[in-house]
């Protein structure tokens, strides 16, 4: 995103509304500091500037990047999805990706305020390579990788931010503790916020064995109320 | 020419003919553009003898030395002509983009004379001017006139402004008003009925590249920001934030809002329509003037009650006033929807409300009866009823022929006791949205306004440059008079500057600032508020030239009642108002007999020649 300098009045009219905190006022103009804007399109899309001073051209390759993540309203080509380019595990009872035995993983990188590179990502996915899981096919983040058994992200993309990004994978749950083992290591590596989280198929008795590997490792947990349950006839064989 | 194009758009709708005129830099300083060169082109141009539909009446529209500066509400047009209420001088203005836009297309000022054969709308570009067939546009409300001009054109949202008269305009209504970005009005003394009889639809411009030039560009900006800073801060920022519905309930318990047409100062449901409540209710969506980052104004869809998912502008406090409690209304989506109605008709909402206010009244009283009123139940708060009356207003339709003319002419008509119940001025005129009986500064303001709505009324920035009696009684006759004529010129500054009142509350000193940065004439504060105080006395002498007599210029009985109930019911304005007129006169230098300024008032002014 861009201010036009001839068009700008500086009124600050826009300010709060920049959910990355990156527009500011410089000899007496406002400005945006492209480097960490996420390309969100928010401040134009507020319809606040008086003078539609922001201009927005569509990036080249790898910037494109920002727009297609930060701005929910752009779809993911590889996907179809907007936003963040994925359905996500809460819809698992159409999607059925995860079974029983299994665990479905996925990391989410940066929020507003804060934002995440691809670097960040990258650091985890490679752990999480090395310890066998598989990364879901169907989330844009795995398409930027440059082998999927490495988790390796593209070089040209690592510098990229985005308001938010995850990378999804599943593993058996005999691998669980060992890879949140390696995802507490590896966190301290990570520049932005991230949180987990988790799913795996109820026992036909109601309970979750991932209650239990949780409890044993410490790890506070809590249900997501996002969990879409009931919505229609499962259509997936879980 | 810094802060001027140098240039003001002639059109002869007559002839169809164009032409460009040189503005000097001696008369812009003299007038400052807006409602100052108005008026000189209104005495030039316009004899006042001739009627207000007469093809010989100019229209004028123009922006001043700060428009398309980035100073606030600067985006901002004045309107002068003879209008079409009280047949003398109208001067009003209209926020949104069109007077930056105007300038940027490289004129200041738009006059326009003569009337077409057939139906036309005039468009400016980056290239210059032309007329254009607007046959396809005739019947067609404000804001589809704006879409389908720009479709036409091929520009999107802000890439134009397009102001427009309504069918009411059309149809010579006489409060008809013009109308453009989404809802903003210069609606006042039916300048839309002028262009109507014009058979001119619509102006249109373009946002071409600006070339103005400003003497001193980084002094603008440093005001510019002052003047934002002083728009957040005033009144505690309400209206910055929140629009001017904010001071509703605040009226009510001032007794200056107007419910039911007078008959009572109680509104119970007034924190229903506070913009406080109804902003974050309904859906709102920005959509700033040209320059402001105020939230003065959004646009809006209801989100409950029977019209739910109605969108259009946010009402202003005085529509919100009108379609609410002026006529017993109680619920804020419908006031969105009556609002929206009346401004795409194309009419003025006070006298509208003060119109229909009456017909409830004598409905009540049985002054008029369903068969009067082409079937319909003009019961108080019959939200249906309203729509169906101000449609068949603005077409003039049935009895709505009658109650075109305004509510002095309809009131008139029918006669007897019901004649006493409308609210209106002896020129024609009528108030704003509000109940004078509680702001007596602008009741006398009303019936003394030379332009056909307010002129000054003491809404000033530095109360002590004006000599605003400190402390203030606002129920003092003393005190009411000396505001009134010690400020005035205040808001005719602010109006030959043409910047909104919303941003510049008429901070004289900052104007001054913001004029010398833009021209370099190091004009002095003093000569600003002459040129002010000259304006206000030409319009005058031009509305006695149209007829005027100083015994017009009185409130109707029911405007000027006593209130019955509420804040205010022990403090009838009547008895004090021959008193009070008699010192405002004497303030403004004037003859109390025939309403002339004196001979040393016009010296003092440099005015001797125009009197004559």
């Amino acid at each position: 995103m861009k201010i036009d300098p001839e068009l700008c009045i500086a009124c600050e009219a826009c300010l709060p509304y920049c959910p990355m905190g990156v527009i500011s006022m410089k000899d007496d103009m406002a400005i945006i500091d492209e480097d960490e804007c996420v390309d969100c399109s928010v401040c134009l899309k507020s319809k606040v500037c008086p003078v539609d001073a922001f201009v927005f051209e569509p990036a080249p390759w790898p910037r494109s990047l920002r727009n297609t993540f930060s701005d929910p309203r752009t779809e993911h080509k590889e996907t179809r999805i907007a936003g963040r380019g994925t359905e996500e595990m809460k819809t698992n009872d159409v999607t059925g990706r995860f079974k029983r035995g299994w665990v479905g993983l996925g990391c989410e990188f940066g929020r507003p305020g804060i934002g995440t590179r691809f670097h960040d990502l990258d650091k985890v996915s490679q752990v999480l390579a090395k310890h066998g899981v598989i990364f879901e096919p169907k989330n844009p983040v795995t398409f930027l990788m440059e082998n999927k058994k490495t988790g390796k992200l593209k070089e040209e993309v690592l510098n990229e931010k985005v308001l938010s990004a995850i990378i999804e994978c599943m593993f058996p749950i005999g691998k669980f503790k060992e890879i949140m083992a390696a995802l507490k290591e590896v966190a301290k590596k990570v520049d932005t916020v991230f949180s987990v989280e988790v799913i795996n198929r109820a026992e036909p008795n109601g309970s979750y064995p991932l209650l239990k590997l949780l409890d044993e490792m410490g790890i506070p947990h809590y249900i997501n109320g996002k969990q879409n349950v009931g919505l229609g006839r499962p259509l997936a064989n879980v | 020419m810094y802060g001027s194009t140098g240039k003001v758009l002639r059109v002869d709708l007559t002839q169809g003919k164009l032409w460009d005129e040189a503005l000097d830099e001696a008369t812009l300083r003299k007038y400052l553009g807006g409602t100052g060169l108005g008026t000189k082109y209104l005495m030039e141009l316009v004899d006042p003898k001739l009627n207000w539909s007469d093809p010989k009446n100019i229209f004028f529209l123009g922006s001043g030395v700060l428009g398309g500066s980035r100073i606030p509400g600067c985006g901002t047009i004045s309107v002068v002509t003879k209008g079409a209420l009280t047949n003398g001088a109208a001067s009003t203005q209209a926020n949104g983009n069109f007077g930056a836009y105007l300038k940027w297309c490289g004129y200041d000022a738009i006059v326009v004379q003569g009337a077409s054969p057939t139906w036309k709308y005039l468009y400016l570009h980056e290239g210059g001017a032309e007329l254009r067939d607007a046959s396809k546009l005739v019947g067609k409300d404000t804001w589809e006139t704006e879409d389908a001009i720009k479709e036409e054109l091929g520009y999107k949202e802000r890439g134009m402004s397009v102001f427009s008269i309504g069918p009411a305009g059309e149809k010579m209504v006489r409060f008809a008003g013009l109308f453009g970005d989404r809802g903003h009005a210069a609606a006042h003394n039916g300048i839309g009925a002028v262009l109507g009889s014009k058979k001119l639809k619509a102006f249109a411009a373009a946002r071409a590249t600006s070339k103005l030039q400003f003497v001193d560009a980084p002094k603008i900006g440093e005001l510019a920001k002052k003047t934002t800073e002083g728009a957040k801060s005033f009144g505690g920022g309400g209206v910055f934030n929140w629009g001017t519905s904010r001071v509703v309930p605040g009226a009510e318990a001032a007794g200056w809002l107007p419910v039911k047409n007078y008959l009572t100062n109680v509104f119970p449901e007034k924190d229903l329509f506070d913009g406080q409540r109804v902003r974050p209710l309904f859906q709102s969506q920005n959509y700033p003037c040209y320059g402001c980052a105020s939230h003065h104004y959004e646009l809006m869809t209801v989100t409950e009650g029977p019209y739910k998912d109605f969108f259009g502008k946010e009402p202003e406090y005085e529509q919100w006033a009108a379609w609410g409690p002026q006529i017993g209304q109680k619920d804020p989506g419908a006031a969105v929807m009556l609002s929206n109605v009346c401004d795409r008709l194309g009419m003025d909402c006070n006298e509208a409300s003060w119109v229909v206010g009456w017909v409830m009244e004598c409905y009540e009283k049985g002054a008029l009866k369903k068969k009067d009123l082409d079937g319909l139940e003009m019961t108080w708060g019959n939200v249906e009823a309203t729509r169906a009356l101000l449609e068949n207003i603005a077409k003039r339709r049935g009895y709505g022929n009658t109650l075109a003319e305004g509510v002095k002419s309809a009131a008139q008509k029918l006669g007897g006791e019901a004649a006493k119940w409308a609210i209106f001025t002896g020129k024609g005129n009528s108030p704003r949205g509000h109940d004078h009986r509680g702001r007596w500064v602008e009741m006398l303001d009303t019936a003394i306004s030379d332009t056909g709505t307010l002129q000054t009324q003491m809404l000033v920035m530095n109360k002590a440059l004006w000599k605003m009696p400190n402390p203030m009684d606002i129920f003092n006759p003393d005190h009411v008079a000396q505001a009134e004529a010690n400020s005035t010129g205040s808001m005719t500054i602010s109006d030959c500057l043409v910047q909104c009142w919303f941003t510049s509350f008429n901070d004289t000193e900052t104007q001054v600032e913001a004029i010398n940065a833009a021209t370099g004439w190091n004009i002095s504060l003093e000569e600003v508020m002459k040129i002010g105080r000259r304006v206000v006395n030409l319009l005058r002498i031009y509305n006695l030239k149209c007829g005027l007599t100083p015994d017009k210029e009185k409130p109707s009985p029911r405007y000027c009642s006593q209130s019955v109930d509420g804040p205010n019911k022990d403090k009838p304005i009547a008895p004090h108002w021959e008193k009070m007129m008699d010192q405002y006169y004497k303030l403004m230098g004037w003859d109390r007999k025939t309403g002339m300024p004196l001979p040393k008032t016009l010296k003092e002014l440099g005015i001797e020649d125009l009197a004559k």
